[in-house]
């Protein structure tokens, strides 16, 4: 077992300060992070949810320093990492791993799955004797149920489906057992029932070996299932953040009720008989300056004061935070 | 019919012996009709697809059976046949949107190149015009055209794709996990907007995905495979109210609730079939609640009841009696 990897680690909380990403594109300057603030405790599951194009994996990315911010912080444990660089910066990525969310732009198609598990590994597991190492991607594999794991090592990406890959680049993640993984949207290809192994599993890390997790999902259900608190994202800035279950129970911003109420449930049945009207509007424009508050182009309860100024971010108290005048 | 698969066995050749990924699929689709496919993952519903359409052939893959679109014999296309029909009388959106998107073109030239190789009175202020009305069908502002596969977030490039496929209004539209990267609010109002589309221009869509509550929501007919077979297909209405296989069952039974009491789930214990060698019985037999010994020496056949179809040895004509399950 990989414990030695492990040994001697702690987790250290990761915090995400104000932080700003502007994308220029020809002439145009879009605004895509716009003052995003979230801190993922040491061990801690985190999800993080929200609409197609609202910045989660530009915030990953962020996270993982393939992006700079452009005003911010970001702090791994007393570690300012915001500008790391060289040794730094390695060792930051050593302890935090991503996955990311097209498993089929992500591994590189000319390597066998044991080539990408083996380019994984962190300079600490280098000592590993060649058997030590096959046992691990053996164990990594069949937790993600890629069973016969002999079959799959020798595979090369473009020989396996999709939700086949996706689970690949989760054993790559696990195989250096980082302290936290930045998990875009790994489970988008699995059906429910493997989608539940690899929640378990991811559950399971969590508790053995405290691997925290930043779970990017479109899955409200599932994000309940494996956080304990769920984050949710609208153009860029995070406006509501609390509890699992509390989010979910008892949304206060507009925009996650609606989150909330166009989630699947297996007892309700039809297009129909969800409420058309909510889903009038679109996105913002983030290629332009919004005032006021970012919802307010879709917001069935949009009031005067939305427009002029944007809403404070408001403390309920039992860990639940909401950024939304109704909620004053 | 628009699409008929009828007894299609797909194999991809390896080093260690052939990958058994399809074995004996029937699938029909009638115009203007949503029809699911569903499964587990590596349960072979791309490959159907890939190879039904072609973009898999020998020697990447051994084919038998026949398929039809729009009542042609697809397997007899000549390569040049082929390409005249692809995006205009079906089109196909590849499970992986970046690989369908080149990433060194402006989505707009994309789509200005598949609408001149298909249309002798092309023009380029009116093939605008139509990029920017199927982009207003899948909810991308229109500045985005000229951006860059990678400049677009995981939803957009999906989006885009989908665009792509409705472009030149085909009569066949395969979408294989079209929006994986979509919210569910996005995701319903997308299918909701082709739906709606469906009904106008009776046009017929084959959605691949592995969300079955999403395809008992909204398709007409679901088709449930398991290890290369199909296990169990019918009207959407009649599985959601009552799946006769185990595996379908079981799928419809391991939806994390969103509300209420939460436990830890456990979904179906147990992993799926290696294809190289398949077992020789039901694949589903080491997985299943059901099964006897017999499961795991004999393939059932897939029987029909009704309007549906199950492959499994426990399930008989007494499943279907009362209850008017058969409609
Ligand atoms: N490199 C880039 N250049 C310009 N714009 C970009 C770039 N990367 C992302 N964007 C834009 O930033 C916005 C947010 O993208 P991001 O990928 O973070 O969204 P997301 O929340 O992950 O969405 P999805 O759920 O669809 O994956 C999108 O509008 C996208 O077009
Ligand atoms: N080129 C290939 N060579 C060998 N085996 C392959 C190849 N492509 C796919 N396979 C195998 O064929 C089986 C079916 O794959 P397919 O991509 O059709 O599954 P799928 O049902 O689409 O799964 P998913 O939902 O994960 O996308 C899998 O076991 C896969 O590993
Ligand atoms: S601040 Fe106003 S516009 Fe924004 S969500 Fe709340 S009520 Fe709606
Ligand atoms: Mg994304
Ligand atoms: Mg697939």
């Amino acid at each position: 077992m990989s414990a030695e990897l492990q040994a001697g680690r702690h987790g250290a909380p990761l915090v995400i300060d104000q932080v700003h990403k502007r994308f220029t594109q020809g002439r145009r300057v879009a605004h895509i992070l716009r003052g995003c603030s979230l801190t993922i405790g040491a061990g801690e599951i985190v999800a993080l949810v929200g609409e197609s194009g609202s910045g989660k994996s530009t915030l990953a990315r962020t996270i993982m320093k393939l992006y700079t911010p452009d005003e911010g912080k970001l702090l791994f444990g007393s570690e300012d990492v915001t500008h790391a660089k060289g040794k730094a910066l390695r060792q930051y990525r050593e302890r935090v791993q991503m996955v990311f969310q097209d498993p089929f732009a992500s591994l590189n198609p000319a390597h066998s799955i044991r080539t990408i598990l083996r380019r994984s590994l962190p300079p600490s597991a280098r000592h590993y004797s060649e058997r030590q190492r096959e046992d691990l991607f053996d164990e990594v594999l069949t937790q993600v149920g890629l069973t016969p794991a002999s079959n799959f090592l020798q595979q090369f990406p473009h020989e396996l489906s999709g939700g086949q890959r996706q689970r690949v680049a989760l054993a790559r993640s696990l195989a250096g057992r980082p302290d936290l993984v930045l998990a875009d949207e790994p489970v988008s290809m699995l059906d429910v029932s493997l989608r539940l192994g690899v929640l378990n599993l991811m559950l399971s890390l969590n508790e053995r070996f405290g691997i925290g997790y930043l779970y990017i999902t479109h899955d409200l259900a599932s994000a309940r299932y494996v956080a304990s608190r769920i984050a949710v994202m609208y153009a860029g800035e995070i406006v509501e953040e609390g509890p699992a279950e509390a989010i979910v129970e008892e949304a206060k911003h507009p925009y996650t009720q609606l989150l909330v109420q166009a989630a699947p449930d297996p007892d309700r049945r039809g297009l129909q008989e969800l409420d058309e009207s909510v889903f009038t509007g679109e996105p913002p424009d983030l290629s332009r300056e919004i005032q006021g508050c970012p919802f307010q182009f879709r917001c069935p309860h949009v009031m005067e004061k939305c427009y002029e100024s944007s809403p404070p971010l408001k403390d309920l108290g039992n860990g639940q935070k909401v950024k939304c005048f109704l909620a004053e | 019919m628009t699409f008929s698969v009828q007894d299609v066995s797909v194999s991809y050749p390896t080093s260690r012996g052939w990958v058994q990924a399809v074995r004996n699929v029937d699938l029909q689709i009638r115009p203007g009709e949503l029809v699911g496919l569903a499964g587990e993952s590596g349960s072979g519903k791309s490959t159907l697809v890939l190879a039904a359409t072609r973009v898999l052939k020998a020697p990447a893959v051994s084919v038998t059976g026949r398929v039809e679109i729009m009542g042609q014999d697809v397997f007899a296309w000549s390569d040049k046949e082929l390409r005249a029909q692809r995006w205009q009388t079906f089109s196909f959106v590849t499970q992986s949107a970046m690989n369908a998107l080149n990433p060194v073109m402006r989505v707009r030239a994309q789509m200005h190149d598949a609408m001149r190789a298909h249309d002798p009175h092309y023009q380029k202020a009116k093939a605008d015009k139509r990029c920017e009305e199927v982009l207003r069908i899948v909810e991308v502002p229109a500045a985005k055209l000229d951006s860059y596969p990678h400049q677009l977030s995981g939803g957009q490039r999906q989006r885009m794709v989908i665009a792509l496929a409705l472009l030149l209004q085909p009569q066949l539209v395969i979408m294989d996990e079209p929006t994986t990267a979509l919210d569910v609010v996005a995701q319903r109002e997308i299918i909701a907007l082709i739906r709606r589309l469906q009904r106008e221009l009776g046009f017929a869509v084959l959605l691949i995905t592995h969300d079955l509550s999403l395809l008992l929501e909204v398709a007409d007919a679901v088709t449930v495979m398991y290890g290369g077979r199909v296990m169990e297909s019918g009207r959407s209405h009649e599985l959601l109210r009552k799946a006769s296989h185990p595996y379908s069952r079981a799928l419809i039974h391991s939806f994390p609730p969103l509300h209420g009491a939460m436990q830890r789930q456990e979904g179906i214990p147990g992993t799926p079939p290696d294809m190289l060698n398949p077992p020789l019985g039901c694949p589903f037999a080491a997985r299943c609640v059901m099964a006897t010994k017999e499961c795991g020496e004999q393939m059932p056949p897939l029987t029909r009841y009704g309007d549906r179809l199950v492959a499994c040895h426990h399930v008989s004509e007494q499943d279907f009696q009362g209850a008017g399950v058969i409609v």
